[in-house]
């Protein structure tokens, strides 16, 4: 069987701190103002019972992908691995596939004005590394690998933790999968929720 | 595959050569010579595996923590910084030691958001690449490039620099023969008006600059910035556990911590592996308690948050206090051995002096000689069955008791402790935390419910109050009645770390070959770790003191900058900053401070190490260029709360700005020019020169191979290779001792601080007290500070993606969040008719225009509090165009969004021109401050 990647994001552990989304910049050289991956936090309750929701975001690589089929021109393509890719030289920058993604995880690279997202750092797992934003979470809340290889992180996580994914209902069947998260904070924006400024 | 690598930004491929060999005249730094600057990063990455990358192995400092750290450099350029892989800093599991670095490739270690917009900074293109010199009045932000010869000339011999009469340089004021004051000879010589201020100054750093101060140059004044921090957590821990200043729970085994106002995962350092620990330790089951009012990233991972109001935390721990030993609570067995023995009988290492007899007329502990049983005045008096006997023939004696020996009226500490925890009932104690009483009783209940395994932690918060030292000992006493000092599993003192310094049996005792060393003297000017009775002063006047004097602490900024500002006790002549901006970081003294610096004649020589024209630096007469942490040399340790040895090593991982100078190398060409001795062509002795920084460094680096003695090579020079090519000496292994630590305090531990009682306050003349106490907000003269009128507190925090005032500069980490806000509790905001987003003012009744900012409206903060977190409302830093050369170099205005609470805050003016204080640690309060919200 060949491989499936996949990534955990353990919601028990994560601080916020945001070193995953710097990493991601640094790895990836992302323009400023624009994010392959980010945080979002949503604080709700009413004093003194306050809660706290944290949803790192990003592509979800999912099984079936609602950017794939929408793009005119055969930019976006699946690996076996399960990785969804954009073919910069092919992308004449459309934005259906913005459109399309229900987890607002594209944009357009305001340099290359090209669609760009989240590639799990494929040329990284190519050479042996994780994902930028994997290796360096300091509380370890992120976890990546292939969910077809029993002996893998991933593949053990799913198996004792209960698990969600965002907005189950699209049918794209995410890939990422959190542990500990709270329904109403696996929207795309969670600010939308309760109205505030992105 | 050209689909996912990133190549559309070639251009800044060249950019190495570019950057490291042209000396870039400072008005032409734009994105045509920094062409990828607009996406933040230098240049284009390379796979950490692709062999055209080196790695140089070093210490972040982009907060305190000084995680260790790679950089990948490719053509003189670093690309991208990673957590250090052999390091337990930045990995639980890390490489083992011996792993050759070409394998190391393969694992980075983690890093923390700030660490890695340490590019960032490193390649700021407002960054100040020559010495500048001020033109026009001091803060017209008007200046000229000038040469090294020209600002050492100058600096050093003085004249009349800016055409505003004759101004005295180094070489005039070091003089050690002239009294400052001839009717006040303890003050010391004429040397000690030059003053030394550093903010951040690392470990080893410290100890050249000291050299040169203190040692070459002679003068006493040498200062961080530690109570600008957390001075007080360090003073009221070292006064209760032999002299440590830093415990941390060890968090692999404990199960239960009680955290009052660490802020783990977001500042409490090392930040980095704290987070993993607090994930870790969550993980596993354990139970955390956070007390903050604020819902802290500490908070929202807990099983109970307990919102205090700020300053309140003392009455929360006595409270807990009375309730654990009216309940028996405590450990009995631990807290009734009173001497090593007796302890180790019991398994234990440290012992405590809970039974220790204190004289009721002194507050000394009874000694032997005096008790009339035969002992020495080395000896503790304890009750056996209410009988005297010496501490050292006691297996077990009395907890509580009081007794009258040899005529002198005693009671034991555990006395004296139950009697001041019962000075409140529960009742008042909760109303002071503004909790109900019931949450006392619980959150005691579940401390106490764990043994040796529960860990009261603490940090900045409870203690940056004008009760901060105290409220730090009643913290530091809830371990003590666990017991749990020392043990796996409780309140421990940490890994391990090597003499940078040589001190215990390195190869190089580096401060011992100082051939010609000055023996510095005379009185700080911050009277820090003085009395006040033995000043002249004292004689004439007695008490109070003009300014508070600090016998029992050291490093006391504000005070620092207090006594400048008022010539007291005497005048300063020459200020240098270094990596210091008092007037953003100190509370309340924002204006003050300028005012001051902008006047000559007031600190005659202003001058200043910087990697920006900084928004205190900016009133210098100089700037010298600094160099930024992953441009330096350090030699350094690790915090408590990484387990194992850790000798850190930081060194260069290239040198943008052919100018820059690290500080250590300006000190060294100064003591040259000078002819100081211990620098220069003899400075170690004879043949051992200090000319270069490097000098000095690499014999710290080769004191780590002497003292581990298991690094492979033959030689020194092999020996520090195989250091540096590591970023230091790791060991993860053997933190353990059985059911102990393995690294102890194993000595006596002390629930009263018999030095602070035995202290008198300068400005009361009253003994200080030894059995920690709740007090409300008070100022120098001990008046408590009301502020009728001013409804709320103030208080500030620091997040994940930001440190102190020097990360503005790094784009990926402001656009995380563009501007800061006025952070308060949706209820009160209702009240006051806010709405999230509105401009709104914060003042103080010493600043009454106050501050303001955008209010944002959140569930997670007490009603009543106020909050902003740091790093946001600067003024400079970059923010603003600066002229050079006649030359405008634009600023970049997202330097300077959002607010800085600091400068409403409230001033002490009972003597003015200080922050409120404590007057036992020295900790500036920053939690203090009673103000007034309203819309702006």
């Amino acid at each position: 069987m060949g491989k499936r990647y996949a990534m955990v994001i353990d919601l028990r552990k994560c601080v916020g701190c945001h070193a995953c989304q710097v990493a991601c910049k640094s790895e990836n050289n992302v323009p400023l103002g624009v994010f392959r991956n980010w945080v979002d936090e949503l604080e709700t309750g009413k004093f003194p019972n306050v809660s706290r929701h944290r949803l790192p975001r990003l592509c979800n690589h999912s099984e079936n992908p609602s950017c794939l089929n929408v793009c005119p021109v055969k930019a976006t393509y699946q690996l076996e691995d399960g990785t969804v890719l954009i073919d910069y030289d092919r992308c004449i920058g459309c934005k259906y596939c913005i459109a399309a993604c229900p987890y607002d995880a594209r944009f357009i690279n305001p340099v290359r004005k090209t669609a760009e997202k989240c590639t799990y750092c494929h040329e990284r797992l190519e050479a042996g590394l994780q994902p930028a934003c994997v290796n360096t979470c300091i509380s370890g809340a992120r976890v990546f690998g292939d969910l077809n290889d029993p002996t893998s992180e991933v593949f053990k996580l799913l198996a004792t933790q209960p698990v969600n994914v965002s907005k189950p209902e699209t049918n794209n069947r995410p890939q990422t999968y959190y542990i500990g998260a709270d329904q109403k904070a696996l929207r795309p924006n969670l600010l939308d929720i309760v109205g505030g400024e992105k | 595959m050209k689909t996912t690598r990133r190549n559309f930004i070639k251009a800044a491929a060249a950019l190495g050569a570019t950057m490291a060999i042209s000396p870039l005249a400072f008005g032409n730094i734009t994105q045509k010579t920094i062409p990828s600057w607009s996406e933040g990063s230098p240049a284009e990455d390379v796979l950490d595996t692709d062999p055209s990358v080196s790695f140089v192995y070093s210490t972040c400092l982009g907060c305190r923590s000084d995680c260790s750290l790679r950089g990948k450099v490719k053509d003189g350029v670093v690309i991208k910084l990673d957590g250090n892989p052999y390091s337990p800093m930045t990995l639980n599991d890390p490489i083992k030691y011996s792993t050759d670095p070409k394998e190391a490739r393969k694992v980075a270690g983690k890093l923390c958001p700030r660490g890695q917009a340490g590019l960032q900074i490193l390649y700021d293109p407002l960054r100040v690449q020559q010495p500048l010199k001020r033109v026009g009045k001091r803060g017209e932000n008007k200046w000229q490039a000038i040469s090294w010869d020209q600002a050492y000339k100058e600096i050093i011999e003085g004249g009349n620099l800016f055409g505003e009469g004759n101004v005295e340089g180094l070489r005039s004021v070091h003089d050690l023969s002239t009294p400052i004051d001839p009717d006040a000879p303890e003050l010391g010589p004429k040397a000690n008006q030059f003053v030394f201020l550093a903010g951040r100054i690392e470990n080893s750093r410290a100890e050249l600059v000291k050299r040169f101060v203190n040692n070459s140059f002679g003068s006493i004044n040498w200062f961080e910035h530690t109570t600008v921090c957390e001075q007080s957590h360090h003073i009221a821990t070292a006064n209760t556990f032999a002299g440590k200043g830093h415990l941390k729970p060890d968090f692999e085994n404990a199960k239960l911590i009680m955290n009052f106002g660490a802020n783990y995962g977001e500042a409490n350092f090392p930040m980095n592996g704290l987070s993993r620990k607090l994930a870790d330790f969550r993980i596993k089951g354990g139970r955390l308690i956070t007390v903050d009012p604020r819902f802290s990233v500490s908070a929202s991972h807990a099983d109970v948050w307990v919102p205090i109001l700020p300053g309140s935390d003392a009455a929360l721990a006595l409270g807990m206090i009375q309730w654990i030993m009216d309940n028996k609570r405590y450990d009995k067995s631990f807290l009734e051995a009173p001497s090593k023995d007796a302890a180790a009988l019991r398994g234990e290492s440290s012992w405590s002096d809970a039974t220790y007899l204190v004289r009721t007329d002194n507050g000394k502990y009874l000694r032997g000689d005096e008790a009339g049983l035969g002992g020495t005045k080395d000896d503790y008096v304890v009750l056996v069955g209410g009988t005297p006997s010496l501490a050292a023939a006691a297996n077990t004696a009395d907890l509580a008791g009081e007794a009258t020996a040899n005529g002198i009226a005693c009671k034991t500490v555990f006395q004296l402790l139950s009697e001041r925890s019962k000075e409140r009932s529960l009742d008042e104690y909760a109303k002071i935390c503004g909790i109900p009483k019931e949450q006392i009783v619980s959150v005691a209940d579940q401390f106490s419910s764990y043994g040796k395994l529960a860990v009261a932690d603490f940090y900045r918060g409870p203690v940056q109050h004008t009760n901060g030292f105290q409220t730090g000992r009643t913290i530091c006493i809830l371990n003590m009645l666990m017991g749990n000092v020392d043990h796996r599993g409780g309140y421990q003192s940490g890994g391990s770390t090597l003499s940078y310094m040589g001190d215990k049996n390195g190869k190089y005792q580096v401060a011992k070959l100082h051939p010609g060393s000055v023996k510095m003297k005379g009185i700080r000017i911050s009277r820090e770790k003085a009395n006040y009775e033995d000043s002249t002063e004292f004689k004439k006047n007695g008490y109070p003191a003009k300014r508070p004097w600090f016998p029992l602490t050291g490093d006391v900024y504000q005070e620092v900058v207090g006594g400048v500002l008022d010539g007291y006790p005497y005048p300063a002549k020459i200020l240098w900053l270094h990596m210091a901006t008092p007037a953003y970081s100190i509370p309340g003294m924002k204006d003050r401070i300028i005012n001051a610096f902008k006047d000559p004649k007031k600190i005659p020589l202003i001058i200043s190490t910087d990697i920006v024209i900084g928004d205190t630096t900016m009133f210098a007469d100089y700037i010298l260029p600094d160099v930024t942490y992953l441009e330096q040399w350090n030699a350094l340790g690790a915090a408590p709360t990484i387990l194992g040895l850790v000798a850190d090593v930081r060194q260069p991982m290239t040198h943008v700005f052919p100018q820059a100078k690290s500080v250590e190398n300006m000190f060294i060409d100064i003591a040259k020019k000078m002819n100081l001795p211990g620098f220069g062509d003899n400075g170690f002795g004879a043949g051992m020169p200090l000319n270069k920084e490097e000098d000095w460094y690499l014999k710290l680096v080769a004191n780590f191979a002497s003292q581990y003695g298991k690094i492979p090579g033959a030689t020194e020079e092999a020996q520090v290779k195989y250091i540096l090519d590591r970023g230091g000496v790791f060991d993860s292994g053997g933190a353990y001792d059985g059911s102990m630590m393995k690294n102890k305090v194993a000595s006596l531990c002390t629930i009263y601080a018999e030095k602070v009682a035995t202290t008198k306050d300068s400005m009361t003349g009253k003994n200080f007290d030894g059995i920690p106490q709740y007090y409300p907000v008070r100022d120098a003269k001990d008046q408590i500070v009301k502020d009728n009128g001013y409804d709320f507190i103030a208080t500030t925090y620091k997040q994940a993606f930001h440190s102190h005032s020097r990360t503005i500069s790094a784009p990926w980490l402001t656009e995380i969040q563009p501007e800061n806000f006025i952070e308060m509790n949706n209820d009160d905001g209702a009240k006051l008719g806010f709405k999230d987003g509105d401009m709104i003012k914060v003042s103080s009744l010493s600043n009454k225009e106050g501050v303001k900012g955008k209010v944002r409206l959140r569930p997670g903060i007490r009603p009543g509090v106020v909050t902003v977190c740091a790093s946001y409302g600067h003024w400079h830093y970059g923010a603003i165009d600066s002229v050079i050369d006649g030359k405008t170099v634009a600023g970049d205005k997202r330097r300077g969004t959002g607010v800085n609470i600091n400068f409403a805050l409230r001033v002490d003016d009972s003597i003015g021109n200080v922050c409120l204080e404590d007057k036992i640690g020295g900790s500036c309060s920053f939690y203090d401050s009673r103000v007034k919200v309203e819309k702006a």
